[in-house]
């Protein structure tokens, strides 16, 4: 279930990335990263040089691609678009029973273009394992998702994917998703700059970018290191660093604030406190020691 | 809107006048189809087939070409498939002329395998060609562009040559925006009448026979043919464009 990567793209954009590919493995990168462009590489549709796959075209690869929004062929039927892939007179038969396997059987008959974003998703899913890929490629699988099935038709996608034990890489910048897999790869600048389990990754950015990709919004300097912490591990106490309130949001149930100690600080709370708050006013933060990282100011 | 509509009507009135002078100019009890008249629909009707034919396979790859590339060569490639369209056809007519020509040194090393083109069914061809390759060209690459290319790249994943990718995807998805394609081009090969002058004044297509029985015969003995030639050039063109804008099922 793992695959050592290492390609070297210069057009569109310049990447050079060795890393590797654990079960589902996230590929986390803000946009524009070149997350698309290392997907389409491994694809074969964009000229790169590396392993694995040397120079082979797109259509002689052992990979899966489903790039953003599933691309279902919409003048086809589901079944159609499952059995694309698939010569000889069994062609729909296997077709069939991998949309059966999806649960997504009863959409055979069904047009392309006449599907849900969850199902076409799942359609393009058993039209890629069609083919018995080496390795599945998905390009922001949770973009096109109803926010409200989303993590349902997500951790549904992953537990297909882990269930034949084919490795996946799937590019997002959403953390979120990152969490749900068993591999995460940080990409910025061109270039990987962490790798590693979620939950090691999580609690151990190594950098300030790698810190941001992985959802943390706070930084300092102290004794001449950098630390961060999340802003829903900053807690308010009646005493501990005294901070002023610059701004205020609703945040779900709960609370953004905005503070300045002076240097800035995002915290979330999870529910509304009974008192009030309001600008101008200072409170007094406790930032747990536990919670707190120490990141290196530069990627290298 | 309610504003705008004595001018929208006074402009669609303007624009089906033509059509009223074939019912009110006409002297139908009198008028006859000649046999002149004859052979001249069905010179236009095969050298308009065999152009049409010509054009779909060798206007599709280039349109392909430049619906998909963004590169300088293409720009250029562009400007050139442009040049013919903008040109007045006349003016193309003389040319050809100068270049396929019996005394020309292409028109001379052409005559020696056999291949006359001035005044030949093949001349036919060969200025249908030029009159309608370009706005095939130019059409289709727009009903071509608007596949995604997203859907090309996946099929090319799902183990797909290109050629297979075109036939599978590409051709069905833009099927309705060639169909008008070849439509608008087969009305600018059926109407072409600037180039044939000067090339294909023999046989006589369509056009050319209007014009001469127009000249000889008067504005009356003209009707019939005129009422079979728009038969057959403008009813396939609407129906087709009329469905290519109303888009895929």
């Amino acid at each position: 279930m793992s695959l050592q990567i290492s390609y070297h793209l210069t057009s569109p954009l310049t990447l050079d990335v060795q890393f590797e590919i654990r079960g589902f493995t996230a590929l986390l990168g803000r946009s524009g990263a070149g997350k698309t462009s290392l997907l389409k590489a491994l694809a074969g549709l964009l000229p790169a040089t590396g392993t694995p796959w040397p120079n082979f075209a797109p259509e002689s690869r052992p990979v899966g691609y489903m790039p953003q929004g599933a691309a279902i062929f919409p003048h086809l039927s589901v079944l159609e678009n499952a059995a694309f892939s698939l010569r000889g007179p069994n062609r729909l038969r296997i077709a069939q029973s991998l949309l059966d396997d999806l649960g997504i059987g009863h959409l055979a008959a069904r047009r392309g273009a006449k599907i849900s974003g969850g199902e076409a998703q799942r359609a393009a899913l058993a039209r890629a394992l069609a083919r018995a890929p080496e390795l599945l490629l998905l390009d922001e699988p949770s973009a096109a998702l109803d926010a409200s099935t989303r993590d349902a038709i997500l951790t549904q996608l992953i537990e297909i994917i882990a269930a034949r034990q084919i490795p996946a890489l799937a590019a997002t910048h959403d953390f979120a998703l990152a969490a749900l897999a068993d591999w995460i790869v940080l990409l910025s600048d061109g270039r990987i700059i962490q790798q590693g389990p979620p939950g090691a990754l999580f609690n151990n950015p190594a950098t300030i970018e790698a810190a941001k990709l992985l959802g943390y919004q706070n930084f300092w300097s102290a004794g001449g290191q950098t630390h961060a912490i999340r802003a829903e591990d900053i807690a308010i106490t009646q005493t501990g660093i005294p901070a002023t309130i610059t701004a205020i949001r609703a945040h779900g149930a709960g609370l953004r604030l905005s503070c300045a100690i002076p240097t800035p600080l995002t915290i979330h709370l999870s529910e509304r406190p009974a008192a009030a708050y309001h600008p101008g006013q200072t409170i007094h933060l406790t930032l747990p020691p536990a919670k707190c990282r120490t990141v290196s100011d530069t990627d290298n | 809107m309610t504003r705008l509509k004595p001018i929208l009507l006074l402009t669609l009135g303007f624009l089906t006048v033509p059509l009223f002078g074939l019912i009110t100019g006409a002297d139908w009890f009198t008028a006859a189809i000649s046999d002149d008249d004859f052979r001249a629909i069905l010179t236009s009707l095969t050298g308009g087939a065999v152009a049409l034919i010509l054009i779909a396979l060798f206007g599709t790859p280039l349109a392909l070409y430049l619906a998909r590339s963004a590169s300088r060569l293409s720009a250029l490639a562009e400007s050139l498939v442009l040049i013919p369209m903008l040109m007045p056809t006349l003016a193309i007519g003389i040319l050809l002329a100068a270049f396929y020509g019996p005394i020309a040194p292409a028109g001379a090393a052409l005559a020696r395998l056999g291949i006359i083109l001035t005044n030949t069914p093949a001349a036919f061809v060969l200025a249908a060609l030029y009159a309608a390759l370009p706005t095939y060209v130019i059409a289709a690459r727009a009903a071509l562009a608007e596949v995604p290319a997203e859907l090309e790249d996946v099929a090319r994943t799902l183990g797909q040559s290109p050629r297979r990718v075109f036939f599978r995807i590409t051709l069905p998805l833009a099927q309705r925006g060639l169909a008008a394609a070849l439509a608008l081009s087969w009305v600018r090969a059926m109407g072409e009448f600037g180039i044939v002058l000067i090339i294909a004044y023999y046989p006589q297509g369509m056009p050319i026979r209007l014009w001469v029985d127009f000249q000889d015969e008067g504005l009356q003995s003209v009707f019939p043919l005129l009422a079979v030639f728009l038969l057959l050039a403008l009813p396939l063109p609407l129906w087709l464009g009329l469905r290519a804008r109303r888009g895929l099922p």
